[in-house]
């Protein structure tokens, strides 16, 4: 008898199972997020006709007209695809990472189409009167950023391309629409939930680090050479090094490689005068030291360059603080009908300064000023914000 | 004397070599004869060129020649050998290497996020125009993925 119940048991339980992981199985939307975001950049295809209006839109230069509705109404489900994608926690691109340098991609060229596709589409939702609806895409848009901000360098820059863009398109709402402290309130806690899985360089520096190791070997290194460098006598010079060389050189490339990246991500630490300093001195004695030392060969093959996507990255988080510093001025406004006289205490600061931002009343607004220049540009950023009388 | 039609046949009967460039020449000749000839007939003095091709056996050859190249000149062009093949398109790097991650940075280093989004749209870009009727054969080359190469798929 008991044997008879167990039975019946084990084959209910299995029976259960069974439907439980077939009804898992298709289940939308999936637990991995790229697996939308493959399939939307696979069919999204950014109508020809329409040239520059997507992104001319959504910064608010041109109204709406109908081959923007005509692309939104058609592209309705791939919008939809991606902000369901956008609240998925897990996305893993199924990058494979034991390929080292030659690792492949997505096709990330279609992020950023997507990317105007759903700023295009916050901005109807603006021109509507809801910006909470607006803002809540621009909300998406940051976790579709920081979905496709995985280590390779690239994704990272792309990601930060999106962001940046999308400061911009949460400035402009924020310049339009009637101070509300409730939207202000719920915009300024998504930010902060966003912010604990902030967009980082850090994984990215540690797998750089790991990729080079992995392609300074005999059997990687020449597809390596061929790929990340420009024909000249630089790449024919470390060709001809390759070709005579043997594990001691490896090893010896390896410790050089190891040592510079220790350099690298501690100037990434460093405020960023001296960390734009120390990656200067950095790129220049790589250079020198690439005719006398056959040790310093391939990491002048695989070290990018870390002055520029410093300064983006500082760049990009210098804006976000204007934001988030914006969003608490825009408070202020809401409560007390006024803009406040001084910028309030313990607010983000400019990163390239290490200061606050200086802060300035205009006739229509008030601007953000940097303290610190881009070195890089020689140039003082100044974020312009307008606010609803 | 031996009848046009017989003179065409044997004129079809030779080998001849046929290149583009050589047809686009005869062509051009072909034309430029065609509008003197026009030119000609319109004008109110001078022979009639008719007549003399008529009565002259060399002209008579001449003509059937010229007329025989360019039947030949359109017919090879509207083959859909000739028609339907694309440009080979001179690809430096395949698709996989265009889309690496040392390949990519390398761009971004020539033209920033701009250069790696081209990039990008190369790699994914068909190498090839498809074509718009593929034999049998061609769809299961491809499908065993051997339709890489433009060559492998002609006929």
């Amino acid at each position: 008898m008991k044997t008879n119940k167990s039975k019946k048991v084990r084959t209910v339980t299995f029976v259960l199972v069974l439907l439980v992981s077939a009804l898992s199985a298709f289940a939308y939307p999936p637990d991995n997020a790229a697996v939308l975001y493959y399939k939307a950049f696979t069919l999204y295809e950014s109508p020809d006709n329409i040239g520059n209006m997507l992104w001319d839109y959504w910064k608010g230069k041109i109204e709406s007209n109908e081959k923007i509705e005509e692309c939104l109404k058609k592209n309705r489900r791939i919008i939809d695809m991606v902000l369901d994608a956008s609240r998925i926690d897990h996305c893993d691109w199924g990058l494979n990472y034991s390929q080292g340098t030659e690792v492949l991609l997505p096709p990330h060229n279609k992020a950023r189409d997507i990317f105007a596709l759903l700023a295009a589409e916050a901005r109807t939702q603006a021109d509507m009167g809801d910006y909470k609806k607006a803002l809540d895409r621009c909300i998406s848009i940051y976790r579709m950023a920081r979905h496709l901000n995985e280590r390779p360098i690239i994704s990272y820059l792309v990601g930060i391309a999106i962001n940046a863009a999308n400061n911009q398109c949460i400035t402009n709402f924020l310049s339009e629409m009637p101070p509300e402290a409730e939207i202000l309130t719920w915009l300024r806690s998504e930010l902060t939930e966003l912010d604990k899985q902030p967009f980082s360089i850090e994984p990215v520096l540690r797998w750089k680090r790991e990729a080079g190791i992995i392609s300074m070997s005999p059997e990687r290194i020449s597809d390596a050479v061929q790929s990340g460098l420009d024909d000249g006598p630089t790449k024919k010079k470390i060709l001809e090094r390759i070709s005579t060389a043997n594990q001691q050189f490896f090893a010896k490339n390896i410790t050089y490689w190891n040592n510079y990246m220790d350099n690298v991500e501690a100037a990434f630490d460093l405020p960023y005068p001296q960390g734009y300093a120390k990656l200067k001195k950095l790129d220049e004695e790589l250079t020198k030291e690439f005719n006398k030392n056959t040790d310093a060969t391939l990491t002048t093959v695989f070290g990018p360059t870390w002055q520029r996507i410093y300064t983006l990255s500082i760049r990009f988080n210098t804006h976000s603080n204007a934001l988030k510093a914006a969003i608490e001025i825009y408070m202020i406004k809401a409560k007390t009908g006024k803009l406040p006289d001084a910028l309030p205490a313990d607010l983000p600061g400019d990163l390239f300064s290490g200061k606050d931002f200086k802060y300035e009343k205009t006739t229509d607004g008030f601007t953000l000023r940097c303290q610190g220049k881009d070195l890089s540009k020689d140039e003082i950023y100044k974020y312009e914000f307008k606010a609803k009388k | 004397m031996r009848s046009s039609e017989d003179i065409e046949k044997r004129i079809k009967n030779v080998n001849i070599v046929i290149d583009s460039e050589r047809n686009k020449k005869v062509f051009g000749n072909i034309l430029r004869a065609f509008e003197k000839s026009k030119a000609k007939e319109f004008a109110p003095t001078g022979p009639n060129i008719w007549r003399i091709i008529s009565r002259s056996p060399i002209t008579k050859i001449a003509a059937a020649a010229m007329i025989i190249l360019a039947v030949s000149f359109f017919s090879t062009h509207r083959t859909p050998d000739e028609q339907e093949q694309p440009e080979i398109v001179e690809v430096k790097k395949s698709p996989v290497e265009m889309m690496t991650a040392i390949s990519l940075e390398r761009a971004f280093r020539r033209g920033g996020i701009e250069a790696v989004e081209e990039q990008c749209k190369q790699a994914f870009k068909p190498i090839r125009p498809r074509l718009e009727s593929s034999s049998i054969n061609q769809i299961l080359a491809e499908f065993n993925g051997n339709g890489k190469s433009s060559e492998r798929t002609r006929p």
